[in-house]
């Protein structure tokens, strides 16, 4: 349904030129959830909003494909982009208290999409509103209609959000870790409601987060990023039980576990790469335990492991041994 | 050697003339030497206005801050702040950007006389080396610093003054989880190390298992249950620990009920709910809940568990899927020989 070949990013600002993102290639079906999981600098969100064209100014694609439909969002006119954006394609974005305009009452936001990219009448527009708030489970929807952001709690407000996301009728919901910040009650009703929105709307999600976690609630697949790449993807169950890249290993392992006993944390040595100047060859190779001469130059693709389960490890077969023994791996 | 810690803290903030947030309203806490106990909580539950009633930077309105016996609520003279210190949240907020690691320790350590002046910068390095960072770091300004190295030059600068008792506010929060870890190792190294006593301040349930002795949890203002870490996951008692827990995702999601652990939003805590706080979003809530406010109680044959619940220690333990709870209720409802009424009956299941 979605599928992204090789993009590229560039940031210019000034006179100094980041790449966030390179040759990142994922795809995405009908109906299904991808978890873009990393932490942050690793280029998930600019990702995201590559595919919807939000770059910040000065951002560019300058590589690659965006193929929605079979049609490359790349070569598309800002005429025609703007009509994809919200009828095939909508974003949730992470902090709704930046993301809603403070001064409209939140009916009127969620009415802007429809009326706009459906041509739905005044009348129309708000009973549409009405039903949607209903289905995002806002109680009391007719009252709240009228209210403003700031009257809403966190919850409420990411429900707005969401909302507003699914008012012109997407296929596909870009969720830009729209969790994080709210207590974790509230983000189990969110990722809850978004679980159900996806059975009944038949929605394609994917959702940015830091959290493994919240990826192994929600997702079938994920993609780890690393330092502007993808580092692994494949089946959530594959990517946990065979890890088959030092970083998807050091992460699981490094994050603190609400379902096991003290077992110690072994976090990941050194320090995450200036995107300025990133280290030559495999990103990851200075922080790598694993790593050897080969991997601080040259190019390193994404290879099959498994049944759609990919690394960008050359030694794959080594980090997947470490990992079935439960060991820990220690970088002299 | 065991020092408590007892506080009844009503801690008021005034909102607006006649209104007035019970942030924290009736707290008992007691921590040992050399314990790390985890203060766990919502937003709104106040765990961070009693943290900063603990290291004296909110007066309470009621009650008492206890160290070694001692009141500290009136006004902690230079010695008495030395021995309870914090490290809070905000990395890029919590250091001054105009000053470099050394000056902000040089001026702990001079105007407490900690060491003699000439000693103050043999003593900066030691300290940096306390949380693992190298000598290089002491002239370097904030804003050379990653998230993760800041906070430990807060909890450096923290232990300048040699404190029995850490406050960690939120510390590894606003951080990468790969950083978390070091973070987290520093804190129990430094119990380890050094005995220093930790209250970790923390909505992340994950972090407080791996490293807390003890648990207490707040719900809107008030302590729901406290009991030994792996107690409070075998056997939670209160039905906001057992949600709280039902709703943290877990890298093994196939144990986890449909339903969401909770419903509804967390009340205002200007106009906390009747009896028990928590009644509204209780699955487990009967008429008694709205009229009566249960204590923090002790089990049994578990004096160490307390939970403030009025089910908490009735025959079966609480389980944390909604429908068994809702069976439960019945159970419950039929033995007490009376109706519970449907609370919430809008939500869905």
């Amino acid at each position: 349904m979605l599928e992204v070949q090789d993009l590229t990013v560039e940031i210019r600002s000034g006179r100094s030129i980041v790449r966030p993102i390179e040759h990142i290639s994922f795809a995405l079906d009908a109906n299904e959830t991808l978890g873009l999981v990393g932490e942050s600098g690793c280029g998930k969100s600019t990702t995201l909003r590559a595919i919807i064209g939000l770059l910040p100014r000065g951002g560019r694609i300058v590589g690659g494909r965006i193929l929605l439909d079979g049609r490359d969002l790349v070569k598309e006119r800002r005429a025609e982009l703007q009509r994809v954006r919200g009828r095939s394609v909508a974003m949730v974005f992470q902090d709704p208290m930046s993301a809603l305009n403070p001064l409209m009452r939140v009916g009127e936001q969620i009415a802007e999409g429809p009326r706009a990219v459906l041509g739905y009448s005044r009348g129309h527009a708000r009973e549409w509103v009405a039903d949607l708030m209903r289905r995002v489970g806002i109680p009391d929807p007719e009252r709240r209609v009228n209210a403003y952001p700031y009257e809403l709690s966190g919850g409420l407000r990411q429900r707005i959000m969401i909302a507003i996301a699914l008012s012109s009728k997407p296929k596909i919901l870009l969720c830009d870790e729209p969790t994080t910040g709210l207590d974790v009650t509230i983000q189990d009703q969110i990722l809850k409601l978004l679980v159900k929105l996806q059975d009944e709307e038949g929605l394609s999600i994917i959702y940015v987060t830091h959290d493994l976690a919240v990826i192994a609630q929600l997702a079938r697949r994920l993609a780890v990023m690393y330092a502007g790449r993808i580092v692994e993807v494949g089946s959530v169950r594959d990517v946990f039980a065979a890890p088959s890249h030092p970083y998807t290993l050091a992460l699981l392992r490094c994050a603190p576990r609400a379902d096991r006993a003290r077992t110690g944390l072994t976090p990941i040595g050194g320090t995450p790469p200036d995107m300025m100047a990133p280290p030559s060859g495999c990103r990851f190779h200075p922080r790598c335990p694993l790593a050897v001469d080969e991997c601080a130059s040259g190019d390193f693709p994404l290879v099959t492991v498994g049944s759609a389960h990919a690394t960008a490890c050359i030694r794959w077969e080594e980090c997947a041994q470490y990992a079935h023994k439960g060991l820990v791996m220690v970088r002299e | 050697m065991h020092f408590p810690l007892r506080r009844k803290i009503s801690a008021v903030l005034r909102h607006r003339p006649c209104d007035v947030v019970h942030a924290v309203d009736g707290v008992d806490l007691a921590v040992s030497r050399g314990e790390i106990v985890g203060l766990v909580g919502e937003s709104g539950s106040g765990k961070s206005t009693l943290a900063r009633c603990v290291v004296g930077l909110y007066k309470p309105t009621a009650g008492q801050v206890l160290f070694h016996g001692k009141d500290l609520t009136a006004q902690r003279t230079r010695q008495e702040r030395r021995r309870i210190q914090i490290v809070f949240q905000d990395p890029y907020a919590s250091l001054n950007p105009r000053m470099t690691v050394r000056q902000v320790l040089r001026e702990l350590l001079a105007t407490h006389q900690i060491v003699p002046r000439a000693q103050i910068g043999r003593r900066s390095g030691e300290l940096l080396g306390l949380v693992g960072l190298g000598p290089r770091f002491l002239d370097v300004y904030p804003r050379q610093l990653s998230g993760g190295q800041r906070q430990r030059v807060s909890i450096a600068r923290a232990l300048a003054l040699e404190p029995e008792f850490l406050i960690a506010d939120e510390p590894v929060s606003a951080l990468d989880v790969s950083v978390q870890a070091t973070i987290l190792n520093v804190l129990i190294g430094l119990r380890d190390r050094l005995g220093l006593t930790i209250l970790l301040v923390t909505h992340d349930m994950a972090v407080v298992r791996q490293v807390s002795d003890r648990i207490a949890v707040m719900y809107l203002g008030k302590l729901v249950e406290v009991t030994e870490t792996e107690a409070m996951f075998s056997d939670p008692r209160h039905p906001y620990t057992c949600a709280l827990l039902a709703a943290v995702p877990t890298l093994t999601p196939e144990r986890k009920s449909e339903a969401a652990a909770v419903i509804g939003d967390p009340p205002s805590p200007v106009h906390p709910p009747s009896g028990c706080r928590f009644h509204p979003r209780c699955p487990l809530a009967a008429p008694l809940c709205s009229e009566q406010e249960p204590s923090l109680v002790p089990g049994p044959d578990l004096p160490s568990h307390l939970a403030s619940c009025h089910f908490a220690w009735t025959a079966a333990p609480i389980s944390r899927s909604a429908e068994e709870g809702h069976a439960m209720r019945s159970q419950l409802e039929s033995d007490n020989g009376g109706s519970a009424h449907e609370v919430g009956d809008d939500r869905h299941r």
